[in-house]
């Protein structure tokens, strides 16, 4: 086994085991050996594991033995990151979460060696009260130049101008809507396994307003995804022009529609934003609840926006190796240490093994 | 019971000509009541008979307004059709869920109006009788005008839908402003980023000397 000069990271250790969603002891199980001296690799109480154990350990987590070496330079830490996510969600599936978003933030950090991505432009604001986070969305509408009029329909461009990547491959649960975090590289998590393209694009308005109003502040407590919530409600449908709109028509469900497909918003989050800025009374709002819950709305609306724009700077970076720059996608895998099931699950493309491993294939066939 | 929300099932039914109906029948019976004169001879028969016939005659008035209303031509005396678009509507005094046995009838007129309905908008009122009932109060004035979905045959209520008085719908068209439209974001490799920069580079300090 060949790995590089540096020592045994137990950070990394961690990071890999997070991200196969193991505990220690889950971990020891698979490669004969005690939890206790899992932990201790990890807080580094112990160092330089055999090289039996490193290998083990590498093929159990999926990366190459040498992706357990050396210093790791940009771990996301749990004060950086904010979840949309329901309250059942388990701490440790925000563990594994956050380390498949270190992993993702890793390949980032590689391809910006070939790229040059946009530079982080995201305005730094305060909000004690709803006057102040409705002036904090205008205050961004305008700052990225959006105007404060028009309905926004590729939310995954606005937040791409502003430096951020956007990223679709972490969650594999429907328990978390997304996920962002500041720091050296700034990215917002997409969990597009809920079927709802409205939905995508409050959750990325959402997490743009943590990234405006709660950096350096621990989020994920009820106060904090409220004010995000209405960050994104006040991005998305600005009050002037959607009240104008909202009372040109008496209310019904058909108007709400109508918005609907106007403004890329789900109908519950139209007719909260409508109660929100006073124009439905507490009964109404109420009783729109109740219909919506009747209908089965709340598990999946009708009329969901079909031309949802998709992230593209990921994407156009890992589709440009081997073309727009030399190093390769199989090239980049091995410079992480990953193994290539691991590259797909992080970056959502296949890596073709064929084309490493062709001139090393021996035909059986005899001649 | 589902919210019933009739411009679904029979679009021209907007709660705007809705309103507009039943703000009428409101206000016709408040001013009738208003002129009875128990007094001077005036009856509770003579009052719904001078209802009926004011209420009767103000549709027919409003028919020469509105081009969404219109008067059936029915065989019958005191079969009052008229159409909402295609759709055809009587109305009657009384409770939304206790409609008179005659208003439970499909009148001829209906009856024709209803094969045009579904000729022409699509709607099929096979078996459907829409009414729309005035409840009083005490006062003996409109306290709500309810349109009631019932099945032809059977009498039975399927829907109702209490409309609301004097709703307006905007007569100012809305400002639309398209929606805004971002380019993707360029993503220039780093040898092409720096080329650009040095030519940016360039091309400022010729302007400085030329200066």
């Amino acid at each position: 086994m060949s790995v590089p000069s540096e020592s045994f990271s137990g950070v990394r250790l961690q990071l890999a085991r997070e991200f196969k969603g193991l505990t220690q002891k889950q971990l020891g199980d698979e490669v004969a050996a005690a939890h206790s001296l899992i932990s201790f690799y990890e807080s580094g109480k112990r160092k330089d594991p055999s090289h039996d154990l490193v290998e083990a350990l590498a093929i159990v987590l999926g990366f190459e033995p040498g992706f357990f070496y050396g210093r790791l330079e940009d771990v996301f830490l749990e004060g950086q990151c904010s979840f949309r996510h329901k309250r059942k969600a388990a701490e440790r599936l925000k563990d594994q979460i956050r380390a498949r978003a270190t992993l993702g933030g890793m390949v980032i950090a590689q391809l910006r060696k070939f790229f040059r991505f946009p530079n982080l432009n995201v305005p730094e604001l305060s909000a004690s009260n709803s006057e102040d986070i409705e002036r904090a969305a205008e205050h961004c509408r305008k700052h990225w130049g959006l105007g404060l009029d028009g309905p926004i329909l590729q939310m995954s461009r606005v937040v791409e101008h502003a430096g951020i990547v956007v990223l679709r491959n972490i969650i594999q649960s429907t328990d978390i809507d997304a996920f962002s975090r500041t720091g050296p590289t700034t990215v917002i998590f997409l969990n597009q396994k809920i079927p709802s393209t409205s939905r995508w694009t409050f959750d990325l308005a959402h997490e743009c307003g943590h990234l405006v109003l709660h950096r350096g502040i621990a989020t994920g407590s009820i106060e904090t995804e409220k004010v995000a919530d209405r960050f994104a409600s006040a991005f998305l449908m600005p009050r002037k022009a959607f009240s104008r709109e909202f009372t040109s028509a008496p209310w019904t469900f058909k108007h709400a529609f109508d918005l609907k497909k106007r403004w890329h918003a789900s109908a519950a989050a139209i007719v909260r934003r409508a109660y929100d800025l006073n124009l439905l009374s507490a009964v109404q709002y109420r009783r729109a609840f109740q219909y919506m819950s009747l209908k089965g709305w709340n598990r999946g609306e009708p009329y969901e926006p079909t031309n949802f724009q998709q992230p593209e700077l990921m994407d156009n970076a890992l589709n440009g190796l081997g073309t727009r720059v030399s190093i390769t996608r199989e090239a980049l895998c091995t410079e992480l240490y990953f193994k290539p099931e691991t590259f797909t699950e992080i970056t959502g493309l296949s890596i073709n093994l064929n084309q490493r491993t062709k001139a090393e294939v021996l035909s059986f066939r005899h001649s | 019971m589902d919210t019933f929300e009739p411009w679904v099932a029979y679009p021209p039914l907007t709660q705007v000509r809705l309103s507009t109906i039943a703000t009428m029948l409101r206000d016709v019976r408040r001013e009738t009541v208003d002129k009875h004169e128990s007094t001077d001879g005036d009856s509770e028969w003579s009052l719904g008979c001078r209802i009926y016939s004011r209420s009767c005659f103000a549709i027919t008035q409003a028919a020469a307004k509105y081009d969404w209303l219109r008067i059936l031509n029915e065989r019958e005396v005191l079969r009052f059709t008229f159409a909402i678009g295609n759709t055809p509507l009587r109305f009657y005094k009384g409770n939304a869920d206790d409609p008179p046995g005659k208003y439970m009838e499909t009148t001829f007129a209906e009856l024709n109006q209803q094969q045009l309905t579904l000729e022409i908008d699509g709607i099929s009122l096979r078996d459907v009788v829409l009414r729309l009932a005035v409840e009083t109060d005490e006062a003996r004035l409109a306290s709500s005008v309810i349109l009631v979905e019932m099945n032809g045959e059977s009498g039975s209520i399927t829907n109702t839908y209490d409309i609301p008085f004097n709703a307006e719908g905007s007569n100012v068209v809305p400002m639309v402003v398209p929606p805004v439209s971002l380019p993707p974001v360029g993503l220039p490799t780093t040898e092409e980023a720096e080329e650009a920069e040095k030519a940016e580079e360039e091309v400022g300090n010729r302007d400085v000397s030329s200066q």
